[in-house]
């Protein structure tokens, strides 16, 4: 009797409670008011005015919106695809028994730490149209000047190849971790069996590593989703809207034009988006594992 | 023989060429620190300063409370490294491993922390903080970097990639979940903590937005805020242009920590292998 | 196992350390003596008072200093704490601060962001309390006087102001054959100096000085488009009560392909430009137009011999964009305070020369204006002359809205579909006109 009456502490509802307990109050009760503040006209000062779905409909008759979602879009697609696989790639590289690994790694991994305002004023300046450091040089080879920031069918692309260099380092870190996981046997019973390195790659590291494959994409898709402080150093946004995101926009939309229930309303959208794309990855990885 | 001797030459020229792309940029930052300004002005690039100065430097430190902002930003990020691991790892163990009902509505909550932008709610929770006299502290700061679910998801993860015959074997040996979580699972947790410490720390002494609201104030003032509202501004968009060799000094200064913590960290990751790898 | 136990309890003292840290400056906080940048300690019979300094590195130095001195030397019994913002953290935490009861004493606040900070009721109300500390509208520049109203009502200390003119690489002048002496003060002198000064120095077919930089994005731009609007005879951004679009005219289309024909007709602004500033340090470009802020960055440079002018006369009058900073009272309805902040006030405006001499800002006020001191800053005459003719945004509610400089807001979306040269100007027009009177009917 007495014994199924005493608290269990080694329930799992105790390793979760610390966490729980902070996530509620300094997360969740805050975040869940941006659901009922997307109905809202707020600015800060003085008590939310209900205006219904009004935000939502503001928001889907603004000219931009179509333009800003599909570059969000696209943007995701890109970073996510090209930033796995060579976090990927590189880890593996840089997990080769080779000499200078150690120092390869930590320049690899070295823009990584630092932060987006410097990496985006250093990329800015060195993306300058007319006398930029990368337009100094084609000009020498004899190619055209390149746009990097002020073209709007190229400023995109510039921001994913500052990624490139500048976030890459998250994805390397993690599958390098990760890779130290598996068991070496599997390779060395692979090479008796006379597996080829590709081989072994596809057969044991890929699939051992599919819990972490997840882990990366999906972080890199929220992420990338929520892609701000480079749009916000390097190029505001523009040229004409052209790297302008969501969540981009429902900052300048709060912390501009203080129209904070249109924000909510924006990251709303943003939220329900996110939350279609990770189920959407975390259902293909059932799949593939079924 | 020949044919290895020809794919190990390859190995280290892409080795070489990845390096020299993530390098560049860095020279960069770093030749420039090292210029007077006229020179950084100077219509073409050089690699070399023609004249070295340490100017840059002296100004940075000389005019700001540099190592006071430094210890600020050590104090907030170490905190939040600290409470993120002492929170997640125990979330992370228990989502892989142990039976509860509505664990994935649980963990559905958790990811909610990466899928919504930090801003959409940062004036509630300002103004939480406020009520909550936790405005301008460290805690203020450390408390709402550490409930990004990044690390539970990494842990769990990495749990499940663990072979479970370890810790059920442990189970019928009569251990506890704690027992299992702290003997077992925790010594081979080694790379994926090495990872969220150092997740945790970059996002932490880098982030912005949140310290630039709830720690104007000079006493808890971090790095990031320090340089971006003193020295350089970054709202300032296409018009203005940054001091650039001063703003390369403080970066340069400013990364000091993390990359001495990445190369202290890195060793971990060559543990790994001896660890596991049985011969 | 003793080890993890160690660990634990490590863990545990550490976290104690942070409460035990962060509870320091709450209790300071209550005491209404946090310590400033300075470090020293508010005698316990001052009344200490909180001051917001947006104005944005590398600038806001120079009111450090003068809060400093302030504190130093005052005689009001008066101790200012300093805290640094920038202009967007600054519009964003006065909303949030005085939601929760905790606004500063006084904040530095632009001309253009007062209508907005009054409409939500943040700003006292100090028309009562000029005069008590010794502010008369005879002192001031007139513009800047009328900009501190709102409604009749006067809600801020004019601090200084800051007009466009026109910056001249003497150097460069001279070597294209032009008289420093003699800036461009026509339309017809800017564009013969502006194509004097476009050249391939090194012969390699590609021109690589020019006449002018201009941004292709960014506030400046659509400012100085604005300028050229209202140096047009009934030249107009808004209607007359601030209700609708009223550029989308002969006017504004003609100063806009004005603009557009500098960049692709006469190239003498380089394609796509990125950092005008930046390149007229460089020697890249001979002129720029930009407010007097810009000589504290060009002033860093050496050997870099400049001068300016004002801004040329384009069409029928003189006229130029110009903003002002301001000193603003959040209302926190606390008398003693108020007082102290307004004596502060005093002691800037008092001291706005020393703003000048090394943040390049105009004074606003006439003895100032008139003292040798400031007759002696030969590069400030320029903005001095522009004075009179010197205009202000409209005066609306929604000014963040209409004239933002995001990406997305209308004027820069003016802007850059004609310098980026992606539509016709008309086009241009007719799209921004929609959007600012959707903007403005909101």
């Amino acid at each position: 009797m007495f014994s199924k009456k005493r608290i269990n502490f080694g329930s799992a509802g105790w390793f979760l409670l610390p966490y729980f307990l902070i996530y509620f109050i300094f997360f969740f009760l805050p975040a869940i008011s941006i659901l009922p503040m997307s109905f809202t006209e707020w600015s800060i000062v003085g008590t939310p005015k209900f205006i219904g779905f009004e935000n939502f409909i503001k928001i889907f008759n603004d000219r931009y919106f179509v333009k800003t979602l599909s570059n969000t879009f696209f943007y995701t697609i890109l970073v996510t695809v090209i930033l796995s696989v060579l976090g990927l790639l590189l880890a593996i590289l840089l997990n080769q028994k080779l000499r200078g690994r150690s120092i390869a790694r930590t320049i690899v991994i070295m823009p990584y730490v630092i932060s987006s305002a410097v990496a985006g004023i250093l990329w800015r300046w060195m993306f300058e149209r007319n006398f930029g450091i990368i337009n100094n040089y084609l000009q020498q080879f004899g190619l055209p000047f390149v746009g990097w920031l002020s073209d709007p069918n190229i400023a995109l692309y510039s921001i994913v190849i500052m990624n490139i260099w500048w976030s890459v380092g998250f994805n390397t870190v993690t599958f390098l971790a990760a890779i130290q996981g598996i068991p070496e046997e599997l390779y060395q019973a692979a090479q008796v069996d006379g597996a080829s390195s590709l081989q072994s790659f596809f057969y044991i590291t890929i699939p051992q590593l599919k819990p972490i494959i997840l882990y990366v994409t999906v972080l890199c898709a929220a992420n990338s989703f929520q892609m701000f402080d480079e749009a916000y150093v390097m190029t505001q946004g523009g040229p004409l809207g052209s790297t302008t995101t969501l969540v981009y926009k429902s900052y300048v939309e709060a912390f501009k034009n203080f129209r904070l229930g249109y924000s909510a309303a924006l990251s709303v959208i943003t939220c329900l988006i996110i939350i279609m794309i990770t189920l959407i990855q975390m259902g293909a990885n059932k799949r593939r594992n079924a | 023989m020949t044919k290895r001797k020809i794919s190990q030459f390859f190995t280290y020229l892409l080795l070489f060429l990845v390096t020299a792309y993530y390098l560049i940029p860095i020279l960069v930052l770093v030749s420039t620190s090292l210029k007077p300004e006229g020179q950084v002005l100077s219509r073409t690039w050089e690699w070399i300063p023609r004249e070295f100065t340490l100017e840059n430097y002296k100004y940075v430190l000389q005019n700001f409370p540099f190592l006071k902002w430094t210890l600020n930003s050590l104090l907030v990020t170490s905190g939040t490294v600290l409470l993120t691991l002492m929170i997640s790892l125990p979330a992370g163990y228990a989502f892989a491993r142990l039976k509860m009902r509505g664990k994935n509505i649980l963990f559905s909550l958790v990811m909610l922390t990466i899928m919504i932008p930090f801003f959409a709610y940062t004036p509630q929770l300002y103004l939480l903080i406020t009520k909550m006299g936790l405005k301008n502290t460290y805690l203020g700061l450390i408390i709402p970097m550490s409930t990004s679910g990044v690390s539970i998801f990494l842990f769990k993860q990495f749990i499940e990639q663990l072979p479970p015959d370890l810790d059920e074997a442990a189970v019928l040996d009569g251990c506890s979940n704690w027992g299992v979580f702290l003997r077992i699972i925790m010594p081979l947790m080694k790379p994926a903590i090495v990872t969220s410490v150092i997740f945790t720390a970059v996002k932490s002494w880098n982030s912005l937005m949140w310290p630039l609201i709830a720690s104007s104030d000079n006493a808890v003032k971090t790095l990031p805020v320090g340089l971006s509202v003193n020295i350089f501004q970054v709202e300032t968009g296409l018009a203005n242009q940054p001091p650039y060799g001063v703003v390369m000094a403080a970066a340069l200064l400013s990364i000091i920590f993390p990359v001495l913590l990445f190369i202290f960290l890195q060793r971990y990751f060559v543990q790994g292998i001896a660890t596991t790898g049985l011969k | 196992m003793l080890k993890k136990y160690q660990i634990l309890a490590l863990l545990l003292a550490l976290s104690l350390v942070f409460v035990s840290c962060s509870k320091t400056p709450k209790t300071a906080e209550t005491a209404n003596t946090t310590s400033a940048e300075t470090e020293v300690e508010a005698p316990a019979e001052k009344t200490t008072i909180v001051f917001w300094n947006g104005v944005g590195a590398p600038e806001n130095v120079v009111l450090t200093e003068l809060v400093k001195e302030y504190n130093e030397t005052n005689q009001d019994n008066v101790y200012v704490e300093e805290v640094i913002l920038d202009w967007s953290t600054l519009y964003s935490k006065i909303l949030l601060d005085f939601e929760t009861g905790t606004p500063p004493d006084i904040m530095t606040i632009q001309q253009s962001g007062l209508y907005q900070n009054v409409d939500l009721g943040i700003l006292a109300d100090i028309t009562d309390l000029m005069p008590e500390y010794g502010f008369e509208k005879e002192d001031f520049v007139e513009s800047a006087w009328n900009g501190s109203f709102i409604d009749g009502k006067q809600y801020a200390v004019p601090f200084d102001l800051h007009p466009l003119a026109l910056y001249y690489n003497t150097g460069l002048f001279e070597e294209a054959g032009l008289d420093p002496a003699n800036p461009p003060a026509t339309m017809k002198e800017f564009l013969s100096a502006a194509q004097k000064l476009t050249k391939d120095t090194n012969g390699d077919g590609t021109t690589d000085q020019y006449g002018m930089g201009l941004a292709y994005s960014g506030g400046l731009p659509f400012r100085l488009w604005m300028s050229l609007l209202w140096q047009h005879d009934g030249g107009n951004v808004l209607n007359e009560d601030n209700t609708a679009a009223a550029f989308n005219t002969e006017a504004g289309l003609e100063s806009l392909e004005f603009l557009h024909d500098l960049v692709y007709t006469y190239k003498v602004i380089p394609e796509q430009e990125q950092s005008p500033d930046e390149d007229f340090m460089k020697g890249i470009v001979g002129m720029v137009i930009s407010g007097p802020w810009s000589q504290f960055d060009f002033n860093s440079v050496d050997g870099l011999e400049y001068a300016t002018a004002p801004l040329p006369v384009f069409y029928d009058q003189e006229a130029a964009w110009a903003d002002s900073h301001m000193l603003a009272l959040p209302d926190t309805k606390d008398e003693t305070r108020m007082a102290a902040a307004m004596s502060f006030a005093r002691f800037l405006s008092d001291n706005s020369l020393t703003w000048t001499q090394k943040a390049g800002h105009l004074p606003v006020k006439q003895s100032v204006l008139e003292s040798a001191d400031f007759k002696a800053l030969d590069k400030a005459q320029a903005f001095a002359e522009t004075l009179p003719n010197a205009h202000y945004y409209p005066s609306i509610k929604n000014e963040s809205l209409v004239f933002g400089r995001d990406s997305n807001s209308p004027f820069v979306v003016l802007m850059e579909s004609t310098l980026l040269n992606t539509k016709t100007r008309q086009e241009a027009l007719n799209e921004v006109e929609i959007m600012v009177n959707e903007l403005l009917s909101q």
